[in-house]
C-alpha cells in the first residue's frame, strides 16, 4: 500500500489508533470512531463488537492502564517481578528539587528526567550531566502540560484538578507535580512490542526516542535473542490486565542472552507506539496494527479476514459545526488520496455528512482520524461511522474519480 | 458601683474551630487552624458579642492544635456566667490582667499535667535538655498556649471596652492616631539572592527601608558574611541606605544576634543596617533580656499571638524601648487571620510603645488609622468562616433545634476515616472490603492499592479506576458528547445537544436558538460538575456561561450545549448488570428555625456534614453563588429565616458544592433501572458506573415523563451512595468488590470478617519522624490492639487487631503517617491476633534481641 503523502500526515499520537482503524476497514468490519480515538468495530451479521482506544484493545483494564501511567507504581510492580530497571526516585517540583540533585549525585550523572505520571515514552530528558542541566529539565516540566508542545494525554489519563502554582507571575504546574529521576544507562536502545504472550517486533532506536523524533531506526526482530523477548513478555505480565505493551530496553547487545549482559527496562508503555515502527516502514506498522486487531477480534469471538486495502464504505460524519464546508474539505482530501467519493448528503441541523467512499482503507482511516481530531482544515466531527458496502455502487455513482 | 440590674453578664461563651486561608501561600499548606472566641454579653440594652481570635502556631506560640483547643474550652467554661462590673478604664484593665494572670497559670498547670501523661524516655531527655537551654539563656521559660491566650485576652478587652462604651484602643491607651504600614520580602537564604533583592529594592524605591525576612535559615558564618557584604554595599551606596535584616539566625543562635548587629555598623557613618529579632528568639521579656545582654539588636518584631496577648506585647515593647530608645519596633499578626485578629492588631498599633511600622506581608504599604467604634468595632466574620468551621462548642450548650423533615444520618466510622483526608474515604472503602474477604493488599498512596489472593493476578486499583472496567469505557464516558451519541444510538433517553469549539460562540448561539432555551452549558470532559451552568434562559446568559467556563480550570476544553431537562438530578449506580444504589441530589440549602441566622444554620449544617464520611470535606460554601442566591431572596448571612422555610444557597446539585443526598433506590421505577443498565451495556467494557439521570419523578415510568441521562461516570465516587445524607446507606463498595471477585475468580473467605488481625510493612521515610508514636496514637484512638516497631532505616512493621472498620482504616492511613513521614508503600497481610489488650511500641528485634 502507498504511504499517505497528500494532506496532513497522521500525527504521532494518533498512529496506533489509525493503524488498527485501517486494519478494521481492511477486515470488512463496520467501524465507528468517537472522539479521542475510541474505535468500536462490529461484525456485520453477528453484531458482535470489539473496541479500542488509541489502538489499545478493550481488554486493557482501567486500573492497570492507570498503574502503567504512574511510573512510581509501575516501577514498584516491576521490582516485585524481579525485572531489571534503572535506579530511580520521584520528587515534587515544589519541594523535591534539592532531593533530586542529591539523588542524581548519589547514583552519578548522567541521569534521565521524566514526568512521573501520564503518557509514557514522551518528554524524556536524557543525558543530564550536572545540576544545571537538571534544573533546566525540571524547569521545562514546570510549564503547565497544556502549554508543552511535547505533551500528550491518553483519553483515559488522569485529569489534573489541583490548583496550578504561580512563579514570578506565570502559571506553572502545582507544587505537588512529580517527576522521576533515573540513572541514564549507556547502550543500545531497543523497543519491543508485546501483544499477549508474544513479542512481535523489535526496533533499534538511536538517540532518545522520548523527546526527539526517531530517526534511523531499524527492525531487528529476527536477530533478537529469545531471552530478551521473554523479558519483555514478563514486563507486560508484571502489570496484569494489559493486552499489549511497548517495552524499551537499554542493553549491550540484543543478539546475546539477557542474563549475559547489562540490560534494563527504561520505558514501558501500555500503548503500542507504532510511530516508531512506522519510521522503519509504513508496512511494518500496518502489519502490527493488523496483528493487534486480529488478536483482539479473536478474543471477542469475531472471525475476520483481511480483504485487501481497497474498500467501499458508507461513511457518515456527525456533529460537524459546518457540514457543507466540511464536505468540501473531505472531497479535496479524497481527490488527493485516491479515494472515490459518491454524492454527498448533508443535514445542517444535526451537522451530519453522508458519503459513499471507495479507496485505500488506510486513506479512509486517515481521513476519519484527522476529521475527529480537528485536523482536516479545521473541521471536527464528533462521530464517524463507516459501513462496508458493495464497491460497484460507488464507482458507478462517483462524481469524483480517484486521482491515481 | 452599678446595681445588678446594670451589670453585664457573660451569658454564653462560644468557641469556633476554623480553618483560615493564608495570605502568603507556602505551596503545601494553604490554611491554618484558628479558634474564634465569642462571649455573649447580656446587657440591659440587649445581647452584645465580644470577640477574640486565637492563632495557635505550634512552636512560635507554644501551642499544639488539639491540646490548645482543649485548653481553650476548659478556660472558657470559667468565664461563663461571669459578671463584669467596673466603671473606669483602669479597673477594666485590672480585671483583664487579673483574668489573664490566672489563665496563664492555668496554662502552665494544664500543660505540665498533660506532659506528665505523655512522659517517655525521650521526653524526659528533651525536658532535661530544655532546662539546660533555659539556664544558658538559649530558650525562654515555657509559657504554653500563647496563641490561645491572645484570643481569650482580645475577647476580654473587647468585652471590657463594650461595658465602658469605648473602643479597645481607648481602653489600651492610644499613643498615636495612625501608624504606617510597610511590606517586606521573604527570600531564600542565599547571599547572592539576598543582595540581588536589595539591589532591586533600590531600583523600585518603595517607601520605607529595604526589609528582607530570612526566616531564621542562615548559619552564623553565612550571616556574618552577608552582613559584611550588606554593610559594605550600603557604604558604597550600591544598596538602599536603610536596610532591615529580619531573623537571620534561629533560636539556637540568638546569642550571636548582638554580634551581628555590631558587624552591621556602616563605615563612614552613612546608611543604617538593622538586625531585627522576633519570631521564636524574642517573644517575651526573657528573650529580650537575653539578646540585650550582648548589646542587643536595633529592631524588634512583635506579634501578639507569640507574646501571649495585646497587654503582654505592650509590656514587651515598653521594656525594649526603655532599654534602647533607638529601637525600631514593628508589629504584625501571624499569617492566616480573620478580621478579628486584624482589628486586634490595628488596635494595638496605636497603643504600642515605640512602634515604627505595621507589617503587611505580601500586601501594600499604607497607613493604619485609629480604629473607631465600640470595642473592637467588628462582628463575627461569618463571611470568612461560615464554610470552614470544623467544630463549635458553647457553654451553656446551644439547644438543639426542633427537627424538620427526615433526620440526617450520622456515621460513627467518620472518626477513623477523617485521618485519611477529604478524599481518603473513597480510596479506602474497597481495601476494607478486600481485607475483610481475606485478600492481602499493597498500598502506594491514599488512592492506589493492589489486592491479591496470592494465587491469581492482583487487582490494580486507584480510586475507583479498577480492573472491572475498561480503558475504552473511561475514554468514552469522560467525553460527554461521545457518551451522548453512543447512548442515543442505543435508544437510551439523552438530552438533545452538540459540542462546539470553545471559541465558536456564534454556532452555539445558533444551535441554542434552534433547540430552544433553556439550555445547559458544560465542558466536554468535565468532572465533579466543574464549569456546568444549567437552566440558561437566553442568549445573554449563554454568553455569560461561555465566559465563566473559559475562565475556569477546564477553560481550554470544548463546550457542550444541550437541552435543559427540568427534572431532578439522580446518581444511580450500576455494578455488572444491576442497579445497586440511587440517590437524589439537591442543591445546598438550610431550613430556618425562627431564631438562628443563616450563618448559624450553615455552620450547624456543615458540622452535621462533618459527621458523614463522604461529605465531611464538602461543606456548603459561602461563595459568589451562595451570595447571589441570598441576594435573590433579599437575605444575607445575618438574616433569620422563619421556622420551616428552606433557603437555597446554590443552584448546583453537586454534593462537592454543598448539595444534599437522599437514598431513593427502593422507590426507583423499574423502567429507570432498565434504562440505566441498558446505558451501561452500551459502553464497551463498563462494569461499574454512576449514571447521572435527570428525571421528573423517579417513581413513575420513563415513558410518562421528560427524562434524560446526562452523564456516565466510569470512575464514579463510591462514597456518595454508601453514605447518603438522608435515607438508607447502600453497600456500594461491597457490591463492587464482590463483582471483582466473581469476574476474576479470586479465592476469598466464605464470609466477611468482622475482626481483623493485620500485619503491616511500611516502607519509605518512616524512621526519625515520629512514625511509631503516631501509629500508637491512632491505634489507641481507634480502639485497636497490637504493636509497632522499626525494622530497619526505611521500614516499620506493625500488627493491628480489632474491628474491620478501624483496623482497615489504619492500614490505609499508614501510607500517610505523621507530617514528616513519606511512606512509599504499605504491604498488609493477615496474621494471628495478638493477646495483648494494648497497643505498644516495640524495640527493633535486630538491635535489641528478642526483648520486644
Amino acid at each position: 500500500m502507498a504511504d499517505a503523502v497528500q494532506g496532513p500526515k497522521v500525527p504521532t499520537e494518533l498512529r496506533d489508533g489509525y493503524e488498527v482503524h485501517a486494519a478494521a476497514l481492511r477486515a470488512g468490519l463496520q467501524v465507528a470512531l468517537y472522539p479521542r480515538q475510541v474505535l468500536i468495530t462490529r461484525e456485520v451479521g453477528s453484531g458482535r463488537e470489539a473496541s479500542f482506544v488509541h489502538g489499545i484493545p478493550e481488554t486493557a483494564q482501567l486500573g492497570p492502564v492507570t498503574y502503567a501511567q504512574d511510573k512510581r507504581m509501575r516501577r514498584a510492580l516491576m521490582e516485585s517481578a524481579d525485572l531489571p530497571i534503572p535506579r530511580g526516585v520521584t520528587f515534587s517540583v515544589g519541594r523535591g528539587v534539592q532531593g533530586a540533585k542529591d539523588f542524581a549525585r548519589k547514583v552519578g550523572y548522567p541521569v534521565v528526567v521524566k514526568p512521573a505520571v501520564g503518557d509514557n515514552a514522551i518528554e524524556v530528558f536524557a543525558g543530564i550531566c550536572d545540576d544545571h542541566e537538571l534544573d533546566a529539565a525540571i524547569e521545562r516540566l514546570r510549564v503547565t502540560p497544556s502549554e508543552r508542545e511535547t505533551f500528550t494525554r491518553a483519553a483515559y489519563g488522569l485529569t489534573e484538578l489541583r490548583e496550578p502554582g504561580e512563579e514570578d507571575g506565570r502559571i506553572v504546574v502545582p507544587p505537588g507535580y512529580r517527576f522521576l529521576v533515573e540513572q541514564h544507562l549507556r547502550g543500545t536502545y531497543l523497543r519491543v512490542l508485546v501483544v499477549g504472550d508474544t513479542a512481535h517486533s523489535a526496533v533499534v532506536c538511536p538517540g532518545s526516542p522520548g523527546l526527539e523524533p526517531v530517526r534511523d531506526a531499524r527492525e531487528v526482530s529476527d536477530d533478537v535473542h529469545p531471552t530478551i523477548f521473554d523479558l519483555a513478555v514478563r514486563a507486560l505480565r508484571s502489570i496484569p490486565g494489559l493486552p499489549l505493551a511497548a517495552v524499551d530496553f537499554v542493553l549491550d547487545d540484543y543478539r546475546r542472552p539477557a542474563h549475559d549482559q547489562n540490560i534494563s527496562i527504561v520505558e514501558f508503555s501500555e500503548r503500542p507506539g507504532l510511530a516508531v515502527q512506522a519510521t522503519v516502514s509504513s508496512q511494518a506498522s500496518a502489519r502490527l496494527g493488523e496483528r493487534i486487531l486480529l488478536e483482539h477480534l479473536d478474543s471477542a469471538g469475531i472471525t475476520a479476514e483481511l480483504i485487501g486495502d481497497v474498500v467501499s464504505v458508507r461513511w457518515s460524519a456527525h456533529a460537524l459545526p459546518d457540514p457543507a464546508r466540511a464536505e468540501e474539505a473531505v472531497r479535496i482530501f479524497c481527490k488527493a488520496s485516491a479515494v472515490a467519493a459518491g454524492p454527498g448528503e448533508t443535514d445542517a441541523v444535526e451537522g451530519a455528512l453522508h458519503l459513499d467512499l471507495h479507496g485505500p482503507a488506510h486513506q479512509i482511516a486517515r481521513l476519519t482520524e484527522l476529521l475527529l481530531d480537528g485536523k482536516l482544515d479545521g473541521h471536527r466531527a464528533m462521530f464517524v461511522g463507516a459501513q462496508p458496502i458493495a464497491p460497484r455502487s460507488i464507482e458507478a455513482a462517483s462524481s469524483i474519480q480517484p486521482s491515481s | 458601683m452599678r446595681t445588678d440590674q446594670q451589670a453585664v453578664r457573660i451569658s454564653r461563651v462560644h468557641a469556633y474551630h476554623v480553618r483560615v486561608p493564608l495570605a502568603e501561600p507556602t505551596g503545601r499548606t494553604a490554611t491554618k487552624t484558628n479558634f474564634i472566641v465569642r462571649l455573649d454579653l447580656s446587657t440591659p440594652q440587649g445581647v452584645q458579642q465580644a470577640l477574640g481570635e486565637c492563632q495557635p502556631r505550634a512552636a512560635e506560640t507554644g501551642d499544639s492544635s488539639s491540646r490548645s483547643w482543649r485548653f481553650l474550652l476548659q478556660t472558657l467554661q470559667e468565664l461563663q456566667g461571669e459578671v463584669i462590673d467596673f466603671a473606669s478604664r483602669e479597673s477594666a484593665l485590672a480585671w483583664v490582667r487579673d483574668k489573664m494572670r490566672s489563665f496563664v497559670q492555668d496554662a502552665r498547670t494544664i500543660y505540665l499535667a498533660e506532659a506528665q501523661q505523655r512522659r517517655s524516655t525521650w521526653s524526659v531527655v528533651r525536658g532535661v535538655m530544655r532546662g539546660g537551654a533555659e539556664l544558658l539563656g538559649r530558650r525562654d521559660p515555657r509559657m504554653p498556649y500563647r496563641g490561645v491566650l491572645f484570643g481569650i485576652e482580645t475577647a476580654l478587652l473587647d468585652a471590657a471596652a463594650r461595658v465602658l462604651g469605648i473602643s479597645v484602643p481607648e481602653l489600651l491607651g492610644p499613643l498615636r492616631d495612625a501608624a504606617p504600614v510597610r511590606t517586606r520580602i521573604a527570600v531564600e537564604p542565599d547571599e547572592q539572592e539576598i543582595l540581588k533583592h536589595l539591589r532591586q529594592w533600590l531600583g523600585n524605591d518603595p517607601a520605607g527601608p529595604a526589609w528582607v525576612h530570612l526566616q531564621a535559615r542562615l548559619e552564623p558564618s553565612a550571616a556574618e558574611s552577608l552582613i559584611e557584604r550588606v554593610a559594605d554595599g550600603v557604604a558604597r551606596k550600591e544598596l538602599p541606605q536603610q536596610i532591615i535584616i529580619e531573623e537571620p539566625l534561629g533560636l539556637k543562635h540568638r546569642t550571636r544576634l548582638s554580634a551581628l548587629q555590631k558587624r552591621a555598623v556602616v563605615r563612614h557613618g552613612a546608611g543604617d543596617v538593622r538586625i531585627m529579632t522576633g519570631g521564636q528568639s524574642v517573644w517575651g521579656l526573657a528573650g529580650l533580656r537575653a539578646v540585650q545582654a550582648g548589646g542587643g539588636c536595633r529592631a524588634l518584631h512583635i506579634r501578639p499571638a507569640s507574646s501571649g496577648g495585646l497587654l503582654a506585647s505592650i509590656a514587651l515593647a515598653k521594656e525594649a524601648v526603655q532599654r534602647n530608645p533607638d529601637l525600631l519596633v514593628v508589629l504584625s499578626h501571624h499569617d492566616g487571620a480573620t478580621r478579628i485578629a486584624r482589628r486586634a492588631t490595628e488596635a494595638l498599633a496605636v497603643a504600642l510603645p515605640g512602634l515604627a511600622y505595621v507589617l503587611n506581608a505580601g500586601g501594600r504599604s499604607g497607613t493604619v488609622d485609629m480604629p473607631t467604634g465600640i470595642g473592637l468595632g467588628t462582628s463575627m466574620p461569618y463571611g470568612e468562616v461560615v464554610d470552614t468551621v470544623t467544630a463549635h462548642e458553647a457553654f451553656p450548650p446551644v439547644p438543639e433545634p426542633t427537627e424538620h423533615g427526615p433526620k440526617p444520618n450520622e456515621y460513627e466510622e467518620v472518626t477513623y476515616l477523617q485521618p485519611l483526608g477529604p478524599n481518603g474515604t473513597k480510596g479506602h472503602l474497597l481495601e476494607r472490603q478486600a481485607l475483610s474477604l481475606g485478600l492481602q493488599t499493597r498500598r502506594f498512596s491514599k488512592g492506589a492499592f493492589t489486592a491479591s489472593d496470592g494465587i491469581n493476578d492482583p487487582l490494580l486499583i486507584k480510586w475507583s479506576r479498577s480492573p472491572l472496567s475498561s480503558a475504552v469505557s473511561l475514554a468514552l464516558c469522560t467525553h460527554k458528547e461521545a457518551t451522548r451519541i453512543r447512548l442515543a444510538q442505543a435508544a437510551v433517553p439523552v438530552p438533545q445537544g452538540r459540542t462546539f469549539v470553545n471559541s465558536d460562540l456564534d454556532s452555539a448561539r445558533a444551535f441554542a436558538g434552534r433547540i430552544g432555551y433553556p439550555v445547559v452549558v458544560k465542558p466536554a470532559m468535565g468532572v465533579r460538575g466543574i464549569g456546568v451552568v444549567a437552566n440558561i434562559q437566553n442568549r445573554d446568559e449563554l454568553d455569560l456561561a461561555f465566559e465563566q467556563l473559559a475562565s475556569s480550570k477546564l477553560g481550554d476544553q470544548d463546550v457542550i450545549v444541550e437541552k435543559h431537562i427540568p427534572g431532578n438530578d439522580y446518581r444511580i449506580v450500576v455494578v455488572g448488570e444491576e442497579v445497586i444504589a440511587a440517590i437524589l441530589r439537591v442543591p445546598a440549602s438550610v431550613v430556618g428555625d425562627g431564631e438562628s441566622t443563616i450563618a448559624e444554620l450553615m455552620i450547624r449544617k456543615n458540622l452535621m456534614r462533618r459527621r458523614n464520611p463522604h461529605l465531611w470535606g464538602r461543606p456548603i460554601l459561602y461563595d459568589s453563588a451562595a451570595e447571589f442566591q441570598l441576594q435573590r431572596v433579599g437575605m444575607s448571612l445575618e438574616s433569620v429565616p422563619p421556622k420551616g422555610e428552606r433557603v437555597m444557597l446554590s443552584n448546583s446539585n453537586s454534593l462537592s458544592q454543598g448539595g444534599d443526598s437522599t437514598d431513593v433506590l427502593d422507590e426507583l421505577h423499574p423502567s429507570i433501572k432498565e434504562a440505566c443498565v441498558k446505558a451501561v451495556k452500551a459502553i464497551p467494557g463498563l462494569a461499574f458506573c454512576g449514571v447521572d439521570f435527570l428525571i421528573e419523578d423517579h417513581t413513575r415510568p420513563l415513558d410518562e415523563q421528560v427524562a434524560g441521562i446526562c452523564e456516565l461516570n466510569a470512575h464514579a465516587a463510591i462514597g456518595n451512595c454508601e453514605y447518603p445524607l438522608y435515607g438508607q446507606p447502600r453497600q456500594v463498595a461491597q457490591a463492587f468488590m464482590d463483582e471483582c471477585v466473581r469476574k476474576f475468580a479470586l479465592r476469598t473467605a466464605d464470609e466477611r470478617a468482622e475482626e481483623l488481625a493485620l500485619k503491616l510493612t511500611i516502607r519509605g521515610r518512616v524512621k526519625g519522624v515520629g512514625y511509631r508514636r503516631w501509629m500508637q496514637n491512632q491505634a489507641v484512638t481507634f480502639g485497636l490492639r497490637g504493636w509497632v516497631r522499626n525494622l530497619n532505616g526505611r521500614t516499620v512493621e506493625a500488627v493491628i487487631c480489632g474491628p474491620t472498620g478501624p483496623a482497615s482504616a489504619l492500614a490505609a492511613a499508614a501510607v500517610l503517617g505523621p507530617r514528616r513521614a513519606l511512606p512509599t508503600s504499605v504491604t498488609t497481610t493477615h496474621t494471628t491476633p495478638v493477646t495483648s489488650q494494648s497497643f505498644e511500641i516495640r524495640h527493633n528485634p535486630r538491635r535489641w534481641g528478642n526483648r520486644g
